[in-house]
């Protein structure tokens, strides 16, 4: 996939930056891209290998450098105190209309919400 | 913290959404903010309602291959030193990785269409290791209000559960 980015970043700030959002990107989603990815996640689907459609999360690779832009601006923050880690705990996808090979997109990230640890459920 | 990713076309069209959340080990905030996630708990009741059990070979190569074709070369899942110093017996595989595994599986059940799937969700509760096998478990899990199927799953590898309260709905 062709990526470019850094397009209206916001700079993190002493709080919590829940609703802040951060930097556009744009890239094209690549047909060889999506089925490597389909390949390297055991999913010989002939939809992904064929190049007609592309896998569910595939698009969570494309996103990756706006996520950790996210991420780190939350951890650089003084609202969130002790932290010795970050690492991935859950996570939702929902899908709107189908991402097709050859289609040029723009993401962003966007803190949407800061939760206090509770019991974890079983 | 949860970092909505929101995926549009050109025309800003929204095409998909991550709710990506993160544990900040150790943190501590004031009080919660934001909008509350949805719920994706697994219903006990569906364990008795199997769809069906997908294995995947986890393979000795696996996180490299998922770093190569994601971008994902987080250090615990290609240098076992770094995967030592965090306290693993060595490389995991890429959570995203397992979860995309789990995603085949509810694909299958939708007949091979991704364009069926309307939600994923789960929580990622232990490492995946290479040379492992993942076994995903799907149930009925019942239907939304608007007539969705929904499909839960749970991953398991090496005897413990490595993704907890999948959550799937197809269209039909």
């Amino acid at each position: 996939m062709l990526r470019s980015g850094g397009i209206g970043a916001t700079p993190p700030t002493a709080d919590l930056p829940v609703g802040v959002s951060y930097s556009t990107y744009r890239g094209r989603i690549d047909a060889d891209a999506a089925i490597a990815y389909a390949l390297a996640t055991n999913d010989p689907n002939p939809a992904y290998v064929r190049g007609h459609a592309v896998p569910p999360l595939f698009t969570s690779s494309l996103v990756l450098e706006a996520v950790h832009e996210a991420v780190r601006s939350c951890a650089a923050t003084e609202a969130i105190e002790g932290t010795r880690n970050a690492v991935h705990g859950s996570h939702e996808v929902r899908f709107f209309h189908p991402v097709e090979p050859g289609m040029t997109v723009q993401w962003q990230a966007t803190t949407y919400a800061a939760t206090r640890p509770g019991p974890a459920p079983s | 913290m949860t970092q909505q990713l929101l995926v549009r076309t050109e025309a800003g069209v929204p095409l998909v959404e991550h709710l990506w959340s993160t544990l900040h080990i150790g943190g501590t905030i004031d009080a919660d903010l934001g909008p509350r996630l949805a719920d994706h708990t697994f219903p006990p009741s569906a364990r008795s309602r199997p769809i069906r059990s997908m294995t995947f070979d986890v393979t000795v190569d696996q996180g490299f291959r998922y770093a190569g074709a994601s971008g994902d070369r987080i250090g615990h899942s290609i240098d076992d030193e770094i995967a030592r110093s965090e306290g693993y017996p060595g490389k995991l595989v890429q959570g995203m990785c397992s979860f995309a595994m789990c995603s085949g599986a509810v694909v299958a059940i939708a007949g091979g269409d991704p364009a069926r799937l309307r939600r994923l969700a789960g929580r990622f509760a232990r490492p995946l290791f290479p040379n492992q096998q993942l076994v995903v478990e799907c149930y009925d899990g019942g239907r939304t209000d608007d007539g969705l199927q929904i499909v839960v799953f749970e991953a398991q590898a090496g005897g413990e559960t490595v993704i907890r309260h999948g959550w799937a709905e197809l269209a039909t």
